[in-house]
């Protein structure tokens, strides 16, 4: 459990890092994947719907109190939701090979993203939603799940290969025994 | 015997997702102060580890940005070096151009290559010799005056005995009063000799060659009288002349052709 807490913490400062250097030269027209977020992806399909909400709510609210203090609950808010949803469904919908998952990936940085501006504009009504949306939000899901697809194809060819063991399946995957 | 540990799960799992989502609710809804205020406790381990982190990671990278960074300093340093020297020797030598165009005689130039390892001989070598046509005895100048006479060439080498040696004298003349003499060193400071105690010579007067000698020209500059003094003679008046050439960073000279050497 301890390991696992420590695990999960390094690699978050890890990909925060990653996220303002590696996603920057990854950038295409401005549109960097969301790497915070395919982290809890991954640990809320190999943990389950706690942790996934439980990282949710400490990845949203440790990088809005960095970054954005002043919407400081959006983000744990949204990633709560997203961790939770994944953990949850990830145990519901077969997800077998790469593409599922980054589909699946897909529809929830969406839904992400719509309950991010969506609170955001509840607190400010000024605030653009459609525009964001549809120049951001989409292209970033696509963007980020087609890195996760990869991710995980490239994990499942190395397990299939038998240099990771286990690490690909998640709770849901153990569970049911594939 | 599974379903209270179902209904647990499910309930912890739900618990979880309401605690969480709770208090994120709570704080979107507090005032601006309290959530920076809670900002910086909720950032407060995570920036300094993240930074922490960041140096490790690039700890690799860092270290080689580094090499290379000093690698380039040196480089940098080096080409800088090179570049004053460049700008001093080019500013020399457009000074000696112009010298060149206003001189009445026909200059070879040279460069100079050595100094005489000897103490007690003030000499220098340059790197012109017969194949340019350097002769004995021709005056050797520089941009600021007469600096001494050839007094040995090789094909390719000669040898120049500086105005400090004893043994360059040379024909001078005062150029305000018009009082004739002869310059001469004794390594390290010149003076002029024969000069009259009646002689109008004044400090700061300028020294010129005379032209008399027979081996340099007249009118070069010689030097500025620095100090008159009594000697312990009746008839003639001490005269130290502060050589207006420095003979400790000389590069460049030129031979004078055509003079009466």
């Amino acid at each position: 459990m301890a390991y696992k807490l420590i695990k999960y913490l390094l690699l978050f400062l890890l990909t925060t890092i990653l996220q303002s250097t590696v996603a920057a030269i990854l950038s295409i027209w401005g549109i960097k994947p969301d790497l915070l977020l395919l982290l809890l992806f991954y640990i809320s399909l190999k943990e389950g719907p706690i942790w996934g909400a439980g990282w949710g709510f400490v990845f949203g609210f440790t990088i809005d109190s960095a970054y954005a203090p002043l919407q400081l609950g959006i983000g744990s808010f949204s990633k709560v939701c997203f961790g939770f949803l994944a953990g949850n469904w990830g145990d519901k919908i077969y997800l077998e090979t790469p593409q599922s998952k980054g589909l699946f990936l897909f529809s929830l940085v969406t839904i992400h993203d719509i309950l991010r501006y969506g609170m955001g504009k509840l607190g400010n009504p000024g605030l653009a939603f459609w525009y964001p949306l549809l120049t951001k939000t989409l292209p970033t899901a696509a963007y980020t799940a087609i890195l996760g697809t990869i991710v995980y194809w490239l994990i499942k060819r190395q397990t299939e290969k038998g240099y990771i063991i286990g690490s690909l399946r998640g709770k849901g995957e153990t569970e049911r025994g594939i | 015997m599974q379903a209270p540990t179902r209904l647990t799960f499910a309930h912890l799992k739900y618990l979880t997702l309401a605690i969480s989502l709770l208090f994120s609710l709570v704080v979107m809804g507090l005032n601006q102060r309290a959530k920076i205020q809670l900002a910086k406790a909720g950032s407060l381990a995570f920036i300094p580890a993240q930074r922490l982190l960041f140096y490790l990671v690039r700890m690799g990278e860092i270290y080689a940005e580094n090499r290379k960074l000093r690698l380039m300093n040196t480089q940098l340093s080096l080409e800088v070096e090179r570049t004053k020297g460049l700008k001093e020797e080019n500013q020399r030598l457009r000074r000696m151009l112009n010298f060149k165009e206003r001189a009445p005689f026909q200059l070879i130039p040279a460069e100079v290559i050595g100094r005489g390892p000897e103490r007690a001989t003030k000499s220098i070598i340059i790197d012109g010799g017969g194949d340019e046509g350097i002769e004995v005895n021709q005056p050797v100048i520089s941009v600021d005056g007469l600096v001494g006479r050839v007094i040995k060439v090789g094909r390719k080498r000669s040898t120049v005995l500086l105005l400090l040696d004893p043994d360059c004298k040379a024909s001078s003349l005062v150029e305000r009063s018009k009082v004739y003499s002869i310059m001469e060193c004794d390594g390290e400071r010149c003076s002029l000799k024969g000069v009259p105690l009646y002689a109008d010579v004044q400090e700061g007067d300028r020294v010129v060659t005379s032209g008399w000698g027979g081996i340099f020209p007249p009118g070069l500059k010689l030097g500025v009288v620095k100090k008159v003094f009594s000697e312990n003679s009746a008839l003639l008046k001490g005269v130290e002349v502060q050589p207006i050439v420095d003979f400790t960073s000389l590069k460049e000279v030129f031979i004078l052709q055509g003079g009466p050497g």
